[in-house]
């Protein structure tokens, strides 16, 4: 018998010094900053949005990290600003204002954008002052993104968008919205004639912004229409044509981060907080559980962090870490929600935020790939399709 | 992976390559003796890899190490080189020369159970006043009984006191229960990556309704999510292993925690893996005649073996608990430090 073909290796990778040492400046802000009022933790973490405390995060130099100077980031690799990332999540700080142009929009600007672009969107994304909003899915595209139909004709100076997105987080409250459009109409290339257009959503006639309620109650998402919308020629991103690749090439950054297993920490902090030497050892060992859990999962979060820092691109092992983090984290409240009843715990402060996270845990699932699509998504690193 | 990493395990992988490895589950299977074959990881230097070279052994690190248990694993090995290799080391740490042959290690995460117990020719024993020892083949009582693999185990009721002068001092930072736990989990990350590799090759190979298995989505998602397990087990395995190398080296810390939670994990995940290729392999690897046995079983023997998940589950637990809400966070990622070399 021959040795076996490692089919998805993972390296074992452990955060620079750097990267380490970011980790006190970063508590000490957050601490300095609730002290002063200006946050509170919002119960579903890094959804909460809070533009006060994005620029507080801006002016110490937190968002945009990894930019060049000349566009206002502070050119850390990106494991520092995985540190930031995580301790943000840990500290259940609100950071929905920046956290899309921090994540996927500005990234795109800096490699797709023109000079001008990244001169007039960067430093305020960076500083905390300009939110975006993700203009991707529509209703009848959902995990078929390719399948678009918003489409974007040229006009005089410009294109005229007309069609909707939805599911749009914030698009009522953001300065702009990066929208996948159609720039010609579909052919038999399923991933031709897309673009990326970068639309002013306080400044454009034509746009019809509607609220949708979700699961856990509350306004974050919307459906909105574009009819006739004007976007100058300027406002393109990348080349017309090129949507598809642009939009797929910051997949490895948005999937493999650590909000996909720290969204919901705050309960997990809660229950540790509820429960004390008393704890039956049942108890501890669910904690023991979701801990062990937690802990292997960022093992492989900060190994694929360190290949982006290397320069690859693990799409695959992405994926991967996306699937396993986000059903980690449907798992937490049903777990803490047993342990709660089983130790009797009456904490309001546990019971409160497991309301809202049990309400919350089935988008983990489906925002940002779908469980199904990324389990494609591996089967296909495996050469299986 | 260094370049002695590398010819660590071209010799090691060469060894279980052997023909004669068949052999050796033969008679594991037949409930004969496998020992026979235990000369060849003596003879290549196997079980003295820790050893410093003062004491005739070849002073690799522990991460070196661990890349031949999980070669072990990856080959379901039926002996006890792990826990020789890591026995050997123990007492030569204390400044004990070990008895030949191979070792058992007993300890509490591992309930006081001790493979092939009939075979071993001395136990390494640790106490509760932070000394270890060894007794040897026969001044030991216990129960004889089979793991998950069928392979026999002896039960202990307690440890055994160690003679006199078979004891030394043992360093906080050679925790046995921490050091077979990570080996452990070393050992189910290679059986783990052989399950799967058995399993995509099956599902390639296997022709139902006109295709291969591997041609229908619901196929493909299992084989996703038993790669996701796999994967995560490895690095945690890796990373614990890492941090045990750190205190080792660096002399800081300790890597109880991240012991745990790769054992944890790895003990957890043997389930979802095994039920998974099983499945997938249909009746065939419902057998003794596939190979796939070799290995789904080892997986259930070893996650029990050195502390099952919940005895991990719990350790860690603990911590977590006493550490307490503020604390939480600081314990999941601070870690003895040193970054690994990609
Ligand atoms: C809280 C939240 C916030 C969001 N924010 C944004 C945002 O800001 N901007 C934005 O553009 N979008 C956003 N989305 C939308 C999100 O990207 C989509 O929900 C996601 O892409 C899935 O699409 P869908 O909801 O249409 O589900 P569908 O694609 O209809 O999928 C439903 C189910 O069918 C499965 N399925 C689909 N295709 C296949 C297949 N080929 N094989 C097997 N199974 C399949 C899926 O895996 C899933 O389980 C958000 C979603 C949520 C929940």
């Amino acid at each position: 018998m021959k040795a076996p073909t490692v089919h998805l290796r993972f390296l074992p990778a452990a955060l620079p010094e750097a990267a380490e040492n970011l980790r006190s400046e970063v508590r000490v802000l957050l601490e300095e900053t609730r002290a002063e009022g200006v946050w509170l933790a919002d119960g579903l973490s890094w959804w909460g949005r809070n533009p006060a405390l994005s620029r507080a995060l801006g002016d110490a130099g937190f968002i945009g990290m990894t930019w060049p100077r000349q566009y206002g980031g502070s050119e850390r690799s990106y494991l520092e600003r995985y540190v930031v990332t995580e301790e943000l999540l840990a500290a259940c700080a609100p950071t929905a204002f920046h956290w899309f142009a921090d994540r996927q929009i500005g990234p795109s600007i800096l490699r797709y954008g023109t000079e001008e672009q990244k001169q007039r969107f960067l430093p305020p994304i960076a500083r905390g002052e300009l939110s975006f909003a993700v203009g991707m899915s529509e209703p009848d595209s959902g995990s078929d993104l390719a399948s678009i139909r918003t489409r974007a004709e040229r006009t005089d100076g410009g294109w005229r968008l007309n069609g909707s997105k939805i599911w749009t987080s914030y698009a009522h409250e953001a300065e702009y919205c990066v929208a996948l459009v159609r720039t010609e109409p579909k052919s038999d290339k399923r991933h031709a004639g897309m673009s990326q257009v970068i639309v002013d959503l306080k400044n454009s006639d034509g746009i019809t912004v509607r609220p949708i309620i979700d699961l856990p109650g509350r306004h974050d998402f919307n459906e909105v229409f574009f009819e006739d919308t004007f976007v100058p020629d300027d406002c393109l991103l990348g080349d017309s044509g090129d949507g598809w690749a642009q939009v797929t090439s910051e997949l490895a950054y948005e999937r493999s981060g650590p909000e996909r297993f720290l969204t919901n920490f705050h309960l997990l902090r809660a229950l540790v907080d509820a429960l004390d030497g008393s704890a039956s050892p049942g108890a501890q060992r669910e904690v023991g559980r979701l801990v062990s859990r937690l802990w292997a999962l960022r093992a492989a979060s900060v190994s694929v962090a360190a290949a982006l820092e290397a320069g690859e691109t693990p799409n695959v092992e992405s994926a991967l870490v996306k699937d396993l983090g986000t059903n980690f984290q449907q798992d937490v409240p049903e777990i803490v929600r047993r342990v709660v009843a089983d130790e009797g715990v009456a904490d309001e402060v546990v019971l409160d935020i497991l309301h809202q996270v049990i309400l919350a845990a089935p988008s983990y699932t489906i925002q940002g790939g779908a469980t199904e699509i990324l389990r494609g998504i591996v089967a296909r690193g495996l050469r299986l399709r | 992976m260094s370049e002695m990493r590398q010819l660590l395990m071209d010799t090691a992988v060469r060894l279980f390559e052997a023909a004669s490895m068949d052999e050796v589950f033969k008679a594991v299977e037949e409930g004969r003796r496998p020992l026979s074959h235990w000369r060849a990881l003596e003879e290549n230097g196997l079980v003295d890899l820790l050893l410093p070279e003062e004491a005739g052994g070849a002073a690799v690190g522990f991460g070196d190490a661990m890349a031949v248990a999980r070669a072990a694993g990856a080959f379901a090995l039926p002996l006890p080189l792990v826990e020789t290799m890591i026995g050997r080391w123990l007492l030569s740490g204390a400044g004990l020369g070990a008895p030949a042959g191979p070792l058992g290690v007993v300890t509490a995460a591992g309930r006081l159970e001790v493979a092939w117990p009939d075979e071993i020719s001395a136990l390494v024993v640790s106490d509760a006043a932070d000394r270890v020892g060894w007794v040897a083949a026969g001044e030991f009582e216990f129960e004889h009984g089979t793991n998950g693999a069928g392979e026999p185990v002896g039960r202990l009721r307690e440890p055994p006191p160690i003679p006199p002068g078979q004891s030394g001092g043992l360093d906080s930072e050679r925790s046995p229960s921490t050091l077979m736990a990570v080996a452990r989990a070393a050992m189910i990350a290679g059986a783990m990556e052989r399950v799967l590799d058995l399993t995509i090759e099956h599902v390639q190979g296997r022709v139902q309704f006109g295709r291969p298995l591997a041609r229908f989505q619901a196929v493909q998602q299992l084989v996703a999510v038993m790669a996701s397990h796999t994967a995560v087990v490895g690095v945690a395995a890796d990373t614990a292993i890492a941090a045990v190398e750190t205190v080792l080296d660096r002399h800081v810390g300790d890597a109880t925690f991240m012991a745990g939670c790769a054992k944890a994990r790895a003990s957890e995940a043997c389930y979802e893996v095994t039920r998974i290729a099983h499945q997938l392999h249909g009746a065939i690897g419902y057998t003794r005649e596939h190979d796939l046995h070799r290995f789904t079983r080892r997986l259930w023997a070893w996650r029990d073996a050195d502390g099952d998940e919940g005895y991990w589950r719990q350790s860690v637990g603990e911590m977590a608990i006493r550490s307490g809400g503020a604390g939480l966070w600081p314990l999941l990622v601070e870690t003895p430090g040193a970054a690994l070399e990609r």
